[in-house]
């Protein structure tokens, strides 16, 4: 009897702390997801939006750049009137030292963002650095890991918000491999059928899929009966491990298992189990 | 028989040997590859490199199995600390009791070890299968470390066998003190293995000793086992583990009390409730400095790792931290005020309770105050998801500050006041002492509030600085009424303690401190791995797996009442154990 | 000495004075040591 009373006690207290975590507001940590740059296409004013974003997004700037102190409020200040007086102070001593204009803007942004402590805004160093060490993160590195482009975009947002029209190069093919479409919140939904995962990342376009016909790739009628779920797996993620007769390696993608969440492998997975014969 | 003594300590020294001969071998390996080859980085795992077996989530069982093993791990590690102590109490004061005591904690503890070393064993085996690249990664930088931990848990299990099993054949005189060397050899073990394990741990938040661009092991062992958050996390540990020992053991005193119709029996239980209970608050007082240093630590390491930290999502874990550490002084007190009435003398204090709750509710209130929290669900996702904009709470940590230190403060003074309650001064200065205490709380609360207002208008940077003094005042006022009192209290009347003589619902707070002990702990496990985001090893390592991100609260909540539950389903089992040990069938006549 | 003993209320007001050029100095170290402004007006700007 104790041993109930106890027990049911406990258990009480229990479920008033788990209670209580599911009161709070509930936010999921997602890793940052990288953003798809349209080299084509993207313009200056592309580059200034894409910059914003990641000012508060994957770079991580507004937890410190902000009116608690911490560091210059980027946002907050005068940036047409500081990024001058700033390259004009006599103990700056970086690359932009002695230049004017817009370029020498761009190149003491892009120093700050790589190397901080070249120069610290006096008053903001770490402590007891006497204003000569920066405690900000290289941008380039992790955990920030912004990319070349990334850091231009950056730039170019700063800069107009200093009122000066951006001068940071637009990104080229080869800087950006990966890019895809420039609508990333769609294209990062994940996907929540087998046919829409399907869809998502093409698999008709080589394999004979919902009616395509298509012959580039190997028939999948039947994958059940002749492949477990592993090696169903596998053949997506590593396509170059196992190659169907009369099909040459190298001619699927072998980075899916880098661009699909789990759920999606599963989904298609399941979706190919279901191909009749 | 001298030389087998020799003989002995001969085979001690050459096992010695063989536990650092890896670490060495390593080295010179080392300095082979610094002469030529290139360094191997950290690996890159992709997310299909990740062993999916039978559908089981791994995060969620290596998350499971860790923090049992370290619930266990923590219980076991604790009670042989404060065993030792009352040990030498018992010797000292040449009472039976503390160490009667003392070898029953023990007896608990013996039950749990086993099942500690088997959580252990289920976990590592679980790392392994699922995280193979970074186990493998782990034991590059850290090498023959392992095997020595290997070997100091066989040295645990040997001291710890001998401690318990030799009680009663070493109990009085010298044996005495031979028994006691021999529990300080198995804290020193225990505490070593604790060591070692954290360093993993915190190498994954704060890695040294590799390079920090590609994770190549370019340091020694020990220069990846200091690393930066090493000692702010070995000491939070530490204390954190006498506290939560002490709240365990506490709740067995309060079951067999509740269990028991004996009287006699009844008072040692109520004794030893009051003890752990004792021993619960005194390591649970100096935990919120433990913590101020460890985050300083994290601030200084990495502002980024700080703000996930203190900003954003995680802020309102905080919330419910305080939640949590609210109810556990408040239970705390109210089983101390209960305690009050085991002396005629402590009647008379009693009056005084009321306005102690004022304070410590109002406190508890300021705590859990989530006005000044910025951050609603839409605004974090306009923020930009999982990272966060504002600084949020830090903004209001000088008010909580203030408020739980206020709240520290009136605990000690319930625990001081219990600890009058059975004491009559004879000293001639005692009215003229009791004015200079009072003086200090006066004065020292006072400072605590003008330091907290005073980290309400500075700017951020300050914020945390003006902490400093407030924490301060806290320990000026423990340590100087502690000194004041040992002086006071000498030579006075003890008041006759009718132990026993307490009520049932006064024993339910003895179990609301094991329950929130345990949940807590689990929840600052949660917070612990939550700031690596998604990092295996922080900055060097990433984590590509399906698990990569942060669950919500509420599912962590969820999780870790699970383990909690399952965790209490085992002390229930263990708790038996130690009983059915003392029960022996009557023989049919 | 002992007059001033005797009178716990003295001794309270002692103990105040006392205790309060303690916690003051004692504040005042910690800021300065951290380097913080113990200088700055406590009025909000």
């Amino acid at each position: 009897m104790t041993f109930a009373r106890v027990m049911i006690f406990s258990l009480f207290t229990l479920l008033a702390f788990t209670g209580f975590a599911n009161l709070v507001p509930q936010v999921q940590g997602d890793p940052p997801v990288e953003e798809k740059i349209d080299v084509g296409s993207i313009d200056m004013a592309g580059m200034v939006l894409l910059g914003e974003k990641l000012f508060s997004g994957k770079g991580t700037c507004t937890l410190c750049h902000n009116d608690m102190g911490r560091a210059p409020d980027l946002l907050g200040i005068d940036l047409a009137k500081e990024f001058p007086e700033r390259i004009a102070d006599k103990s700056y001593e970086g690359i932009a030292k002695g230049k004017t204009g817009p370029k020498a803007i761009e190149e003491y942004i892009m120093e700050s963002l790589v190397d901080p402590s070249k120069y610290v805004v006096p008053g903001y160093g770490k402590k007891g650095s006497n204003d000569k060490i920066s405690p900000m993160p290289k941008a380039d590195t992790a955990p920030i890991e912004l990319s070349k482009v990334e850091m231009n975009a950056v730039t170019a947002f700063l800069q107009d918000k200093a009122g000066i029209s951006p001068t940071v190069p637009l990104p080229s093919a080869d800087e950006a491999p990966k890019a895809t479409g420039n609508d990333e919140d769609e294209e990062n939904e994940p996907a929540t059928t087998g046919v829409a995962a399907i869809t998502k990342y093409g698999c008709a376009t080589c394999h004979d899929l919902e009616g395509s016909e298509a012959d580039i790739g190997p028939k999948l009628n039947g994958l059940a009966k002749r492949m477990t779920d592993a090696k169903i797996l596998e053949a997506i993620v590593k396509p170059n491990v196992v190659i169907a007769k009369g099909f040459e390696a190298d001619m699927m993608p072998d980075d899916f298992g880098e661009q699909m969440r789990f759920s999606e492998l599963n989904l298609i997975v399941e979706y190919l189990k279901k191909l009749p014969e | 028989m001298a030389l087998n003594h020799t003989s002995k300590l001969f085979a001690l020294f050459i096992l010695a040997v063989f536990v650092l001969v890896p670490d060495v071998a390593f080295a010179a390996a080392d300095a082979a590859k610094e002469a030529g080859e290139a360094l191997v980085g950290a690996p890159k795992p992709t997310r299909a490199d990740y062993p999916m077996i039978g559908g089981l989530n791994a995060r969620t069982l290596a998350w499971g199995f860790a923090q049992m093993h370290l619930f266990l791990a923590a219980f076991v590690l604790a009670v042989p600390m404060f065993s030792i102590v009352m040990e030498y109490i018992g010797h000292l004061t040449k009472d039976e009791r503390y160490d009667s005591m003392a070898h029953e904690f023990m007896k608990i503890t013996m039950s749990a070890y086993s099942l500690t070393a088997l959580f252990g064993g289920t976990l590592a085996l679980t790392l392994f299968l699922f995280y193979p690249h970074l186990m493998g990664y782990l034991m590059k930088v850290f090498r023959g470390q392992f095997l020595i931990y290997a070997l100091l848990f066989l040295l645990e299990s040997v001291t710890l066998y001998i401690y318990y099993y030799s009680w009663n054949a070493l109990r009085y005189g010298n044996r005495k003190w031979f028994h006691m060397s021999i529990g300080l050899v198995l804290n020193t073990v225990g505490l070593s293995l604790m060591f070692i394990a954290n360093a993993w741990a915190t190498f994954m938040m704060s890695p040294s000793g590799v390079d920090p661009a590609t994770g190549a092991v370019i340091g020694t062992v020990w220069e990846a086992t200091r690393n930066p958050l090493w000692n702010p996390v070995n000491l939070h540990r530490f204390i954190a583990n006498i506290a939560y020992g002490g709240a365990i053991v506490g709740g067995y005193a309060a079951y067999m009390f509740l269990a028991e119709k004996r009287a006699e029996v009844k008072a040692h239980y109520d004794w030893m409730g009051y003890t752990s209970n004792f021993i619960a608050i005194a390591g649970f007082l100096p935990l919120p400095f433990a913590g101020y240093w460890l985050m300083a630590e994290i601030y200084a390491y990495s502002q980024q790792m700080g703000i996930t930290a203190m900003g954003g999502i995680l802020a309102w874990l905080f919330i419910i931290q305080a939640v949590l550490i609210g109810t556990i002084m408040l239970a705390a007190n109210y089983y101390l005020w209960c305690g009050l009435m085991r002396t005629d003398r402590g009647a008379q204090y009693a009056k005084y309770v009321k306005y102690i709750a004022v304070v410590i509710v109002g406190g508890f209130l300021v705590w859990v105050t989530p006005h000044s929290l910025i951050l609603t669900t839409d605004e974090i996702r306009l923020l930009g998801g999982t990272h966060h904009k504002f600084l949020g709470p830090l903004g209001i940590m000088p008010a909580k500050n203030t408020a739980v230190n206020l709240m520290l403060v009136f605990t000690f003074l319930s625990l001081q006041m219990f600890y009058r309650s059975s004491r009559v001064p004879t000293v001639s200065w005692a009215k003229a002492g009791n004015m200079v205490i009072i003086a200090l709380y006066i004065i020292g609360c006072t400072n605590i509030v003008f330091a907290g207002l005073y980290g309400y208008i500075t700017p951020t940077v300050y914020k945390v600085g003006a902490s400093v003094p407030q924490v301060v005042s806290t320990l000026s006022i423990i340590v100087f009424s502690v000194i004041i009192d040992i002086f006071m209290l000498r030579g006075a009347k003890s008041e006759k303690v009718h132990w026993g003589r307490m009520s049932e619902r006064s024993q339910y707070a003895l179990f609301v401190l094991p329950v929130a002990f345990t949940w807590l702990m689990g929840l600052m496990g949660y917070i612990r791995s939550s700031l690596r985001t998604h990092w295996h090893v922080y900055t060097v390592m990433k984590d590509q797996s399906p698990d990569a991100y942060i669950p919500t609260i509420g599912q962590a909540g969820n999780t870790i009442t699970v383990i909690t539950l399952s965790f209490m389903a085992i002390m229930v089992f263990v708790f038996w154990l130690s009983r059915l040990g003392s029960t022996s069938q009557v023989k049919p006549s | 000495m002992s007059k001033i003993l005797s009178n716990k209320w003295l001794v309270l007001i002692l103990a105040l004075g006392v205790w309060a050029a303690y916690f003051h100095t004692m504040d005042w170290m910690l800021m300065e040591a951290q380097g913080l402004p113990v200088q700055m007006s406590l009025m909000p700007r």
